[in-house]
């Protein structure tokens, strides 16, 4: 009874992480140099008015859109977001942001990451891919509730398309930070073989990625081990 | 537990315990402790040889795995400071010299062209914005750095921030440097981390003795511990990349373990001389390794007291910190001679010098924004902040953390307070925590005196994970009945699992998806 007391803490652990990897959906690749995580500056975006940042795809298949922002409110609050190619509208949709702490300062990036998710990714499903320039605008209703963006400087040069980054239209000096991702919107667990490949791809040779997936069984049959043994130790006391 | 008087522990320890001619003890015979003498309060003969090896032997192939997938789970230099302790090693292969110590430049040319295109074609940039994430798309896939004629190995400028550091660490990374030597820039940094993994596992091992010490020859306290100080994500992230971090860790781990087992066994002059001879290696792994050397004198306290610190037992006693002093100076001033022989200047860089700002304001740093930055310290960064401090794991799971902190508190006071806890080990084990913590914040506060920052970070604290592991263990299992105690552990063993895999599938989404 005991013993397997000891080791079910690490089968519900395994169910539930699996669980939520499984239900955790994101596209095959993202886009890089996007968002300078180091040189960001609050800006805040009050009600009625909008933000418009031009974005050159890295890649086909454009699937989501992805935005910084905090928002120091007591509820909800509600923007609506437009994603253009030309003069076809792609998404028109109005979205409910969920408050978040308000961040002291934007040098202290690293502290609001690790202590309490000061600012959150809100993602957009861009459900018909466009293979050229897009318009992301974002605007706060007039009754609604002002938000903070947050804006880099400059971009990575990953993200050059065509002569360079796109400067967004109300501030030609920055960029709104927006992140893509592309390919068809999968669970993780699905993406696990890429996960590998690319760990493989970029990691020692003398571990190629079956041999990856061996390891992780037996990092999990290994610390079932220690666990079971751990009660069967103490049976002996 | 009280600790035993000086004359019962040499007549009831089983005669493989006993201290032998040079006070060493024999690793096997340690860890089948249960063959010769049953656990107290046993109602069956204890375990074979064989099966009282099993659990040590399980934990230490668990820390070579999961150290090898920590390996791949960080892309090649997205270890804190990577590029520059790879730089070291390669300077050092190349020219037979150490480099000159210097803030890294911003013009790169003190890293060598390899490196500087491997970093940039894998989308870090040590001079400007760093991206979390190395590209996916095709067309970046492709490229390399290959340089089969060698020349970019070598940079044009032979300074280094990590210069300031003895080159112990980076020689014994040789061997698996020169072992990838003929491949590309990223292979042969693969290589020389498994330098790491290997120290790792060391490192555990030891942990393991010392926990088996501190717990009183109880095997399944010990293998928790040991579980919890090699899957701590921190501890596992400096072990698997190429950093001197892994070997202060292996050295004060094996500290750890002489110290708690002069807890049992009176320590003879040899074990001060191989404890001096520890906290030496570990100044010459970094410096701060020297702060082991103000616990050294918490190896003779429980001898003492047994004697009520009597003048015959000081004597001797004096004689064999001076023992310790002796080899912690001479292998310390051998590192800096070696060093300076090998074209390095051997001056540590922090404790020099004075300047306007007093011990107030750095107490005002350290408390601002609700004590912002200790719990930066203590609670985030030492336990999951990865990749240059810009992945973290889910906010909830820190004030979690904190949470178990202080149920292992409060199991750890009413375990003293009941007397089911040995006293003994867990104030060296408390003791040795906030001494080299103190130590830690004293030498920064010398640096910020001087320039105003705040450097440290939670990952300097390590050097105390096996004292904090002991603590956890032992504060946790105390809160359970005393027939679940072995189930507490486990689950302990569980929690550090969860955490590990946690810290992985964080890494996988920010640095993979």
């Amino acid at each position: 009874m005991r013993r397997l007391a000891a080791v079910l803490p690490l089968v519900i652990g395994l169910v539930v992480l699996l669980g939520a990897a499984g239900a955790h959906v994101e596209p095959l690749v993202r886009g890089s140099d996007e968002i300078d995580y180091t040189h960001l500056s609050p800006r805040s975006l009050q009600p009625g008015e909008s933000v418009t940042q031009p974005i050159g795809p890295q890649a086909p298949g454009l699937s989501r859109v992805e935005f910084l922002y905090s928002l120091d409110a007591a509820s909800p609050a509600p923007v609506h977001a437009v994603v253009a190619a030309g003069d076809r509208v792609i998404v028109d949709t109005d979205l409910l942001l969920t408050p978040t702490p308000h961040p002291r300062d934007a040098q202290g990036w690293f502290a609001p990451l690790a202590v309490g998710g000061t600012v959150r990714l809100e993602d957009i499903a861009v459900p018909a891919p466009a293979a050229n320039t897009v318009r992301f605008t974002l605007s706060v209703p007039a009754g609604g509730h002002a938000i903070v963006l947050w804006w880099n400087p400059w971009l990575g040069a990953h993200a050059y398309r065509d002569g360079g980054p796109l400067p967004s239209l109300e501030r030609p000096g920055e960029h709104l930070a927006v992140q893509t991702e592309y390919g068809p919107i999968e669970g993780s667990l699905a993406k696990a073989p890429t996960f590998a490949d690319r760990i493989a791809h970029y990691g020692a040779p003398w571990l190629p990625a079956p041999v990856l997936w061996l390891l992780g069984g037996a990092l999990l049959a290994l610390v079932g081990a220690v666990m079971w043994l751990v009660a069967v130790e103490s049976g002996d006391e | 537990m009280a600790l035993p008087s000086r004359t019962r522990v040499r007549s009831r320890w089983p005669r493989s315990l006993r201290p032998r001619r040079w006070g060493t003890i024999t690793l096997t015979a340690v860890v089948s402790r249960g063959y010769d003498e049953p656990s107290p309060g046993a109602t069956r003969p204890g375990p074979g040889r064989g099966k009282a090896l099993l659990l040590p032997i399980l934990v230490v192939l668990l820390t070579g795995v999961q150290g090898l997938i920590w390996t791949q789970l960080l892309p090649p230099w997205y270890g804190p400071d990577e590029p520059q302790h790879f730089d070291y090693v390669q300077i050092l292969a190349v020219t037979g010299r150490v480099p000159s110590p210097a803030p890294a430049r911003a013009d790169g040319r003190d890293l060598p062209a390899e490196v500087s295109c491997s970093i940039y074609r894998l989308g870090f940039r040590s001079s400007g914005p760093f991206f979390a994430e190395p590209p996916y798309l095709p067309s970046q896939m492709t490229a390399t750095c290959h340089d089969p004629a060698g020349r970019g190995r070598r940079p044009d400028r032979l300074t280094n921030p990590a210069g300031e550091y003895g080159p112990l660490y980076y020689a014994l990374a040789l061997p698996l440097w020169a072992a990838a030597a003929g491949k590309q820039v990223e292979v042969r940094l693969e290589a020389v981390r498994m330098l790491g993994v290997l120290l790792s596992v060391i490192a555990t091992l030891c942990c393991y003795l010392a926990a088996f010490w501190a717990f009183s020859g109880r095997r399944e306290l010990a293998a928790a511990t040991a579980v919890v100080y090699a899957l701590q994500p921190m501890a596992s992230q400096q072990s698997a990349v190429v950093s001197n971090d892994a070997l202060l860790f292996a050295l004060a781990a094996a500290f750890f373990w002489r110290l708690f087992r002069a807890l049992r066994v009176p320590p003879s002059a040899g074990d001060l001389a191989l404890m001096g001879a520890l906290c030496g290696l570990a100044f010459a792994a970094k410096p701060q390794g020297a702060l082991l050397a103000m616990l050294v004198p918490l190896s003779l306290a429980p001898s003492l007291h047994s004697a009520r610190w009597s003048p015959d037992a000081l004597r001797p006693a004096v004689g064999r910190l001076v023992v310790a002093a002796v080899f912690a100076l001479g292998i310390a001033l051998a590192d800096l001679a070696v060093q300076r022989w090998l074209g390095g200047t051997a001056v540590p860089g922090a404790l020099a010098g004075s300047g306007p700002r007093g011990l107030h304001d750095y107490l005002n740093g350290l408390t601002a924004d609700s004590f912002h930055y200790l719990y930066f310290l203590f609670v985030s960064s030492f336990w999951a902040l990865f990749a240059w401090l810009t992945v973290g794991l889910p906010w909830f799971v820190y004030p979690a953390i904190v949470g178990v902190g202080v149920l292992a508190a409060i199991g750890l006071s009413s375990g003293l307070a009941s007397r089911r806890l040995d006293g003994w080990a867990i104030g060296v084990a408390a003791s040795s925590a906030l001494v080299s913590s103190a130590g830690l914040l004293a030498l920064e506060a010398t640096f910020f005196r001087r320039t105003g920052q705040l450097i440290l970070q939670g990952r300097s604290f390590l050097i105390a994970l096996v004292p904090v592991a002991i603590l956890l263990v032992a504060g946790l299992t105390s809160l359970a009945p005393t027939r679940w105690r072995g189930v507490a552990a486990a689950w302990i063993c569980a929690g550090a699992a969860s955490l590990a895999i946690v810290s992985g599938f964080s890494l996988l989404e920010a640095l993979f998806a």
